[in-house]
């Protein structure tokens, strides 16, 4: 069944290419496979079922419609005007707004298109009008928008988790220094570019200013609180973090006065959407899972890389090289699902901390998101600004350096990336 | 703000807006089941443990019943290489290629769900006493769906899409 | 296909074997992995034995589910997960139903074979033995030496009908927490207590963290070889005689690992000055056995009491 298996890999690569639904092209050439080998019938959908059928992966619709409802119910607004009232006096001020507002919303959402779609339409007029240029406002928008997938609560977390059977909230844990050196590598760019630039000044600060937004951001500023609080105190599982959440987007909506029931609804199908999209590739991903684990392709896999050299820091370098690679073309959910148990049993043998794994692999595939052909970021910015994919593309280039440098520094330090789940007894 | 560009028949809009309707619905019990799951470790008599299936098997539910309307509001997760590649007519035949392929694999999937409704009739899930074949059914309502709606867009693919937006969904 | 094999002649067929249980386990080193060398070893049966341990092949019902539609040859099975299928077989799950594994292994060679008829009928797999996977016992924050000392502990009871009713049979407070999440949980208080069997505790590291082990051995934990019968069917007999041999074979020299792995993590525990090992003399079983009789005769009705009551009757 070798032939047969490569010809599975051809034809969904066929169909990715003239743009079958990524969840269906992994499903339909998998069936066929299924039924030649002698599985019954019903073998494929079955397997696809089933591999929705876990309760973590019910922190994905729920962290979704956390990152929906914050949008909708203007609390990501009140974290945009604190941040503008705390960095106000900053050269190049809206671009650390840009920043710091993301590093806010990231505790609220967990994936980046959330971000882009709320922040971004808001964000990129506004510094357009202030004269940064369009690539540089979109760009940093699209960038920054990387920091809410990484920071807890992050959708490919709870993904890489499930998939890999590690801790959810030591995965949390992990993330939260790298997601802060994104931040900061992200701000040393905006420096070094403001500093060759005299015309962005700063406004000087205006302390009622700041205590009216300060007042109006409590709430919101509280997320990480009760939600790494609750986990930590033994309230509920980061599963459940994800419902309670949800409860505190509608308290404060309900506080703000925003929560009208028409929001509501629409945000509940926004969320649907979303969701249908993902959980399909999910599915798909686990009975293609299924089929290369029957075949015992990951052992075969894993046998071919450790003999390409027995150093694991050569093994994270190529593993790095081919996610870098597979996050152009691929969705990240797929990629995740589909690597993982390849991939994760050979760095276990390497001596590599599967925590500290899942954070690179994740940052890693998260800059995928930026990158053409495949990135959704990308293309959610276009929509937003209405400017054609080339041209946001050509504004989020130079971001990648501070990003990639981030990631060459996460892979370096599995020290501090573990330290702070270690810090808390994970 | 209207779009312009080719929309599905009124009929599958409307069947569209059930499909949403019920993803709506089945969302709303995940949160609820699992934040009943918190509040049962604190209020004892709330315990049942009818709550992890019952979230388990709504997520199953929303992702089958969104498959045709993604397919129909062209709203997927797809690899858009080729937008860039090919242009006009030669396009609108990947299109008809792409629709007919999704046609094709829905309708497999279909002929598996029927499949498995047979093989587990009279079986019920552990906990809530679900019959199985209900379960299954609706993975055989969301690509039949899905089939005759990737077949409508075979013969749509001449026309530009709207593009899709989630934030507008109806 | 499905076409039987001709008379005398031995096909050959590569037989897939899941289980739960990871490589480190006896179930896997004392059992899958003598099965495939000892069947293997016998050239002229040309069958091979495919192995996928560590729940790779998806979690236990799923896997079942396999069994039954000849996905998958063989697997290794405790009754809960068999259950929704043929509702009978949870019974033997029943807290404190069988004294310990001599009375169950007694009771399953002298009703066995009709009992494994019955399974396969409602279910087209067979069963072709049972191996012990140990006695299932409490680790908690808190030493369990009567029924009393449940009360004000949160425990997690896998999510099952019959492991539920084995909670409120003992008297516990069963908590649902996904296995995936038991560790962090455990670690954070939103349980205080978990049963397993020692081995399958240590195994997954709970015992980092519960520090009182009571050895109230409440339940038989066993998982059963079944077998599907798709697969029996393109079998000769000359294979089906061999499978069936080599798993009985086993089933004493398994039983023997897990005893003796059980007893290594046991006396591990015993001399940790930071742990409480409640032994079994120290456990009001008395007790404990009432109280679950009491309300097993009142929670089984029709078939499953009279099998019950048959299982209590023949300790
Ligand atoms: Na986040
Ligand atoms: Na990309």
């Amino acid at each position: 069944m070798i032939l047969e298996l490569w010809m599975v890999g051809v034809a969904i690569a066929v169909l990715l290419f003239i743009r079958v639904p990524v969840g269906l092209a992994f499903i339909g050439p998998s069936l066929w496979y299924a039924l030649a080998d002698g599985r019954s019938a019903g073998f494929a959908l079955k397997t696809t079922f089933d591999g929705l059928n876990s309760f973590p992966l019910l922190a994905v619709p729920l962290f979704i419609l956390v990152g929906v409802l914050a949008n909708r119910l203007g609390i990501a607004d009140r974290l945009y005007e604190f941040c503008l009232a705390a960095l106000g006096r900053l050269r190049g001020n809206l671009a650390y707004v840009n920043v710091g507002s993301a590093v806010g919303f990231s505790w609220m959402s967990g994936s980046a298109l959330a971000d882009v779609a709320g922040l971004g339409k808001m964000q990129i007029p506004q510094m357009v009008k202030a004269g940064y240029p369009h690539g540089f406002a979109s760009g940093l928008t699209a960038a920054s928008s990387l920091i809410s997938p990484v920071m807890p609560p992050s959708i490919p977390a709870v993904i890489y988790a499930a998939t890999a059977t590690v801790s959810t909230g030591a995965l949390f844990a992990a993330s939260v220094l790298p997601a802060f050196a994104m931040a900061i590598g992200l701000c040393v760019y905006i420096f070094i570019w403001t500093a060759r630039r005299p015309q962005f000044t700063s406004v000087p600060f205006d302390r009622a200013r700041f205590t009216r937004a300060s007042v109006g951001a409590v709430g919101p500023l509280l997320t990480p609180v009760i939600l790494l609080g609750g986990i930590l105190s033994g309230t509920f599982t980061p599963t459940e973090a994800a419902s309670v959440a949800v409860l505190y987007m509608l308290i404060l909506g309900v506080f703000y006065r925003t929560a009208r029931l028409r929001v509501l609804v629409q945000a509940a199908r926004e969320t649907a959407v979303i969701t249908g999209g993902i959980m399909l590739i999910l599915g798909a991903a686990a009975l293609l899972g299924l089929i290369l684990t029957r075949a015992h392709v990951s052992r075969d896999v894993a046998e071919f890389l450790t003999g390409v050299s027995s150093n694991p820091w050569v093994f994270m370098i190529l593993v790095n090289l081919i996610l870098l690679v597979l996050g152009c073309l691929i969705d990240a959910t797929a990629i995740i699902l589909v690597t993982v148990p390849v991939l994760l049993p050979i760095a276990i043998e390497f001596g590599i901390d599967p925590i500290y794994f899942g954070v690179v692999m994740i940052i890693n595939l998260m800059i995928g998101l930026l990158t053409p052909p495949v990135g959704s970021v990308l293309y959610i910015t276009s929509s937003v600004t209405g400017k054609p994919v080339d041209v946001i593309f050509r504004g989020v280039a130079p971001f990648l350096v501070p990003l990639l440098l981030v990631l060459i520094v996460v892979t370096a330090l599995p020290g501090v990336v573990l330290w702070l789940p270690n810090l808390l007894g994970f | 703000m209207t779009r312009e560009g080719w929309r599905e028949p009124a009929v599958l809009r409307a069947w569209g807006s059930v499909e949403l309707w019920i993803a709506v619905v089945a969302l709303a019990v995940i949160f609820v089941s699992v934040l009943w799951q918190v509040v049962s470790r604190f209020v004892p008599a709330l315990n049942w443990p009818g709550v992890g299936e019952l979230a388990s098997y709504s997520l199953i539910v929303l992702t089958f019943i969104m498959v045709g309307y993604l397919i129909g509001n062209n709203g997927h997760i797809a690899i858009q290489i080729i937008d860039y590649l090919v242009k006009g007519r030669a396009f609108a035949v990947v299109k008809a290629v792409s629709a007919a392929c999704t046609a094709v694999i829905c309708a497999m999937l279909v002929w598996e769900a029927y499949h498995l409704i047979v093989a587990y009739s009279g079986r019920r899930t552990a906990a809530l006493g679900i019959p199985i074949g209900i379960l299954y059914a609706v993975p055989l309502i969301g690509f039949a769906s899905g089939a005759i709606r990737a077949v409508v867009r075979i013969f749509a693919a001449g026309h530009e899409d709207v593009p899709f937006d989630a934030a507008e969904a109806r | 296909g499905n076409t039987p094999a001709p008379e005398g002649a031995n096909p050959t067929l590569a037989l897939k074997i899941g289980s739960s249980q990871p490589e480190t386990q006896p179930n896997f080193h004392c059992g899958m992995k003598l099965l495939k060398e000892r069947i293997e070893a016998q050239a002229e049966l040309n069958l091979t034995i495919d192995m996928f341990p560590n729940s790779q092949l998806g979690p236990d019902a799923e896997r079942f589910a396999g069994v039954q539609s000849g996905d998958i040859d063989i697997d290794l099975q405790g009754g809960s997960a068999m259950s929704t299928a043929f509702p009978k077989i949870g019974v033997l799950d029943a807290a404190y139903a069988f004294n310990d594994i001599d009375h169950f292994f007694k009771w399953v060679d002298q009703n066995g074979k009709d009992f494994f008829t019955e399974f396969n009928t409602a279910t087209n797999t067979t069963i072709l033995d049972a191996w012990y996977f140990g006695m299932r016992t409490f680790t908690a924050t808190k030493p369990i030496r009567k029924p009393e000392d449940l009360a004000g502990l949160k425990i997690r009871f896998p999510n099952t009908p019959q492991f539920l009713a084995n909670a409120e049979a003992l008297g516990a407070n069963a908590v649902a927490i996904a296995v995936e999440e038991l560790y962090l949980a455990l670690q954070q208080g939103v349980a205080q207590g978990q049963e397993n069997p020692v081995v399958a505790t240590h195994a997954q590291k709970f015992d980092e963290i519960l520090k009182s082990a009571s050895l109230t051995n409440h339940q038989v934990g066993v998982h059963f070889v079944v077998v599907s019968d798709k697969t029996l069917d393109k079998m000769s007999q000359p294979q089906k005689d061999a499978l069936t041999k080599a798993v009985h074979d086993i089933r004493a020299e398994n039983r023997k690992c897990v005893d003796d792995e059980t007893e290594k993590v046991l006396t591990g525990w015993r001399a940790d000055s930071t742990r409480t090992v409640v032994e079994i003399d120290q456990i009001d079983r008395a007790a404990f056995i009432g109280k679950a009789e009491a309300f097993f005769n009142k929670h089984y009705t029709g078939d499953n009491l009279k099998l019950y009551q048959s299982i209590r009757a023949s300790a």
